[in-house]
C-alpha cells in the first residue's frame, strides 16, 4: 500500500486528508490516478514529498510502503 | 551546544510571560554576551473586506520536526552560537497574539543578528505548516508565504 496524505487546502479540496493506492508505479502515474480520482486537485499548486523528503522528479518509482504528501504552499510563521 | 531534537510545537498562542520565563532561564549561561529574538504576531490583515480574526495553523509534523532540526544543526554550523529556541504554534492563534519565537543567544551581537535572520527566512521557506486565516464572518482562505518556489512540479 502507498499513503498519500494531503494537507491544508488540498485536503479541503479533496474533503479527505489521506488516500491509499496499491502496487508500485512512478510518480507520474501515480498523479493520473489521484487526479482521476479527485479532479478538484488538478489545477492546485503544489510539492511533493516522498518518505518526509521533497522530490521533483516526476519519473521516480514509488514502491509499496511508501508515504507520499502533497504539500501545498507552505504559511508557517 | 544544544543540538538533541526539541519540543517545537506549541498548543495555541505563544504566551509572553512563556516567553519572558524562557529569557530568564539563560541568566545561568554567563558566556552569552547577546540575544536576539524574532516574535511572529498573527496579522489582521484585510481579506476582500473582512478582517482576519485568528489563523488556524497545521502541520505536517514528522516531516516539520525533520526541517527544524534541519534548520537547527545547519545554523550551528554556519553561526558561532551558545544556544538557540524554535517555537511555533498549532491550533488557533488569534490576531494579536504570538505564533512564532525563535531565540538565539551568543557571545557577541554580530552572530546572533545574522543567525535570526537566516533561521526565519529558513522556516518560513521549508517547513510544512500551513495557515488557515479566518475572518471575523467565519470565511476562511489559506495563507501562502511569498517566497514557494513553484517550479519544482506542475
Amino acid at each position: 500500500m502507498i499513503r498519500i496524505l494531503l494537507f491544508g487546502v488540498l485536503a479541503e479540496k479533496a474533503g479527505i486528508k489521506e488516500i491509499s493506492m496499491t502496487g508500485s508505479k512512478t510518480l507520474d502515474v501515480l498523479l493520473k490516478e489521484i487526479y482521476s480520482s479527485y479532479p478538484s486537485l488538478s489545477k492546485a499548486k503544489f510539492k511533493i514529498s516522498v518518505n518526509k523528503t521533497l522530490i521533483s522528479d516526476l519519473t521516480v518509482f514509488i514502491e509499496e510502503g511508501s508515504e507520499l504528501a502533497l504539500l501545498p504552499p507552505f504559511s508557517g510563521g | 551546544m544544544e543540538k538533541k531534537i526539541k519540543k517545537v510545537f506549541i498548543e495555541g498562542p505563544i504566551a509572553p510571560e512563556f516567553i519572558a520565563d524562557s529569557i530568564a532561564k539563560h541568566s545561568v549561561k554567563k558566556d552569552i554576551g547577546a540575544h536576539s529574538i524574532f516574535l511572529g504576531q498573527v496579522r489582521n490583515d484585510d481579506k476582500e473586506g473582512q478582517k482576519v480574526a485568528a489563523i488556524e495553523y497545521t502541520c505536517y509534523e514528522e516531516m516539520a520536526i525533520a526541517e527544524f532540526t534541519k534548520i537547527r544543526e545547519e545554523a550551528f554550523a554556519k553561526f558561532s552560537l551558545t544556544c538557540m529556541h524554535i517555537y511555533h504554534s498549532l491550533g488557533l492563534v488569534k490576531a494579536g497574539e504570538i505564533c512564532l519565537f525563535v531565540f538565539v543567544s551568543a557571545p557577541h551581537r554580530k552572530e546572533v543578528f545574522d543567525a535570526l535572520e537566516w533561521m526565519v527566512e529558513q522556516i518560513k521557506k521549508d517547513v510544512p505548516v500551513w495557515g488557515k486565516e479566518i475572518s471575523e464572518q467565519g470565511t476562511s482562505t489559506w495563507k501562502e508565504n511569498k517566497f514557494y518556489d513553484d517550479s519544482s512540479n506542475k
